[in-house]
């Protein structure tokens, strides 16, 4: 099992927020910051879905930033709301297991 | 006649507050500190947070506590989560000159004019934690068209580099050429669509959407103002400090099939307001000149009555994802006074960030029996 470590940084008026690895709704603390135990190990590149959704002001944003084990393997990727979904904003991402920018 | 003045200063506020963006239920305060004031950025779970808000033009000085404000998630069968948030605020706000410092209480008293405010408020919405087949079929329609997009700009680059480029400039132009495609693939739906199938962007998003949300707030409020004016009986000047103090509750629903809001609010108020301003001038005896004093006739009258408001929201999009309408219908009906208002703002004036600040408006009041239509420019359109 790999443990990621995801952090959000939220601007702006946001009224809800979910972020889901695998199907699976991450809990985060009060300073932004939850974990998740997904199948795999850093490293063997394997594919995971991440999808992320986010209801609030017009420009209101939520960035995402995914480490495992300390090293940084996505983000951070920020969401933002624009007039033309208002008042949400949506993505989905594929995740691997390895360093950002690596090979 | 006692009530009608209050319905009069009462009902023309509901544009501001529709223009506002202001959902939630008012104070007795027109000038409420919380309409267009922003709500400032959220975290996780703020157990308590300071938020100073003041400006010389609304002559008033605020201070927002948040006690509680978290958002959390509940996991749901069939691969969904229950995404919701509470908030818990106190303000007290007092009115403020915008030069000399606002003074809210002393030791043994407060300043008139002070008001204290309690609000609570819920939002809930069900989204999936997966995407859909159509929203699938939407980002790989982007994803071909980066692609796409990026071989027509490495055949280009190619060409430009001639009959007999060097090695160098051919590796440097390929890495752009993988680094591009690579992005193109990886890089997350919701930045791809937005720059390259931009008008699938609403589609996508409302794809996640099981239910839209459902919101509510409860709010309390009590007031404190000292009254000056002059008695009528004997022409001297009276002063009386007297209470106010408003609740309300509203609910708010969006849908996941279009961009629609619709909310139902009551408030309850019970205040004072002055008598209007005479001019009083004892009766003259002898030759000596007469001195007139001016000042509210009489001491403050109470009025008291609810309010009950139905709105809705709705816009319509252009091909390029700007806001082309708006309209924002709100009925409004005082059970007190049995008077009822309707407003129905089309907003159209384009503002900047795509937004739409301003249109015509046409209302009608039950009482005065006249249909108003004008222009307004406001505050931006917001669900």
């Amino acid at each position: 099992m790999a443990d990621l470590d995801i952090e959000l940084t939220l601007t702006g008026n946001i009224e809800a927020r979910k972020v889901a690895i695998d199907h699976q709704t991450i809990s985060f603390a009060g300073d932004g910051k939850g974990s998740i135990d997904v199948d795999g190990t850093m490293g063997d590149e394997s594919n995971h879905s991440l999808v992320a959704t986010i209801k609030g002001d017009v420009d209101a944003s939520m960035a995402i930033k995914i480490t495992c084990g300390g090293i940084e393997i996505k983000g951070p990727k920020t969401l933002k709301i624009p007039e033309s979904t208002a008042p949400y904003a949506t993505t989905d991402m594929v995740i691997k297991l390895k360093p950002k920018g690596g090979a | 006649m006692r009530a009608r003045n209050f319905v009069l200063s009462t009902v023309p506020t509901l544009a501001l507050l529709v223009a506002s963006g202001a959902v939630q239920a008012q104070s007795i305060s027109t000038a409420s500190i919380d309409a267009g004031a922003p709500n400032g950025d959220t975290a996780q779970a703020n157990p308590v947070k300071f938020e100073l808000l003041a400006g010389a033009d609304k002559k008033e000085a605020s201070v927002k506590i948040r006690l509680f404000d978290s958002l959390s998630n509940d996991l749901k069968k069939g691969g969904s989560s229950f995404d919701q948030s509470r908030q818990l605020t106190v303000t007290l706000s007092t009115p403020w000159d915008g030069e000399n410092d606002a003074v809210p209480a002393s030791l043994d008293k407060l300043a008139s004019g002070t008001k204290i405010k309690f609000e609570f408020a819920f939002f809930g919405m069900e989204t999936r934690n997966s995407t859909t087949p159509r929203q699938n079929e939407i980002s790989q329609k982007a994803r071909r068209i980066c692609i796409s997009k990026a071989n027509e700009g490495y055949a280009q680059r190619l060409s430009a580099l001639g009959q007999s480029p060097i090695q160098e400039s051919i590796t440097a132009v390929n890495k752009t050429h993988a680094e591009t495609i690579s992005n193109c693939e990886t890089d997350d739906s919701n930045s791809v669509i937005t720059a390259f199938s931009k008008d699938d962007l609403p589609a996508y998003t409302r794809e996640n959407l099981i239910e839209a949300g459902i919101g509510f707030s409860l709010d309390a409020s009590i007031g404190h103002n000292k009254f000056e004016y002059i008695d009528p009986t004997n022409l001297t000047k009276q002063s009386v400090s007297k209470a106010s103090w408003s609740a309300g509750a509203s609910v708010r629903k969006y849908f996941a099939s279009a961009p629609v809001m619709v909310s139902l609010s009551a408030d309850y108020q019970s205040g004072y307001k002055e008598g209007d301003k005479t001019i009083f001038c004892p009766a003259a005896v002898g030759p000596a000149p007469v001195v007139c004093i001016q000042g509210n006739a009489g001491p403050p009258v109470h009025q008291e009555g609810a309010i009950v408001r139905f709105n809705l929201r709705s816009r319509l999009l252009q091909k390029n994802g700007k806001s082309l309408l708006a309209v924002s219908p709100l009925v409004s009906y005082d059970t007190s006074e049995d008077v009822w208002g309707a407003e129905l703002p089309i907003y159209f004036i384009p503002g900047k960030d795509d937004s739409l600040t301003g249109g015509i408006k046409v209302g009608y009041r039950s009482d005065k029996k006249d249909v108003t239509f004008g222009l307004f420019i406001g505050a931006a359109f917001g669900m």
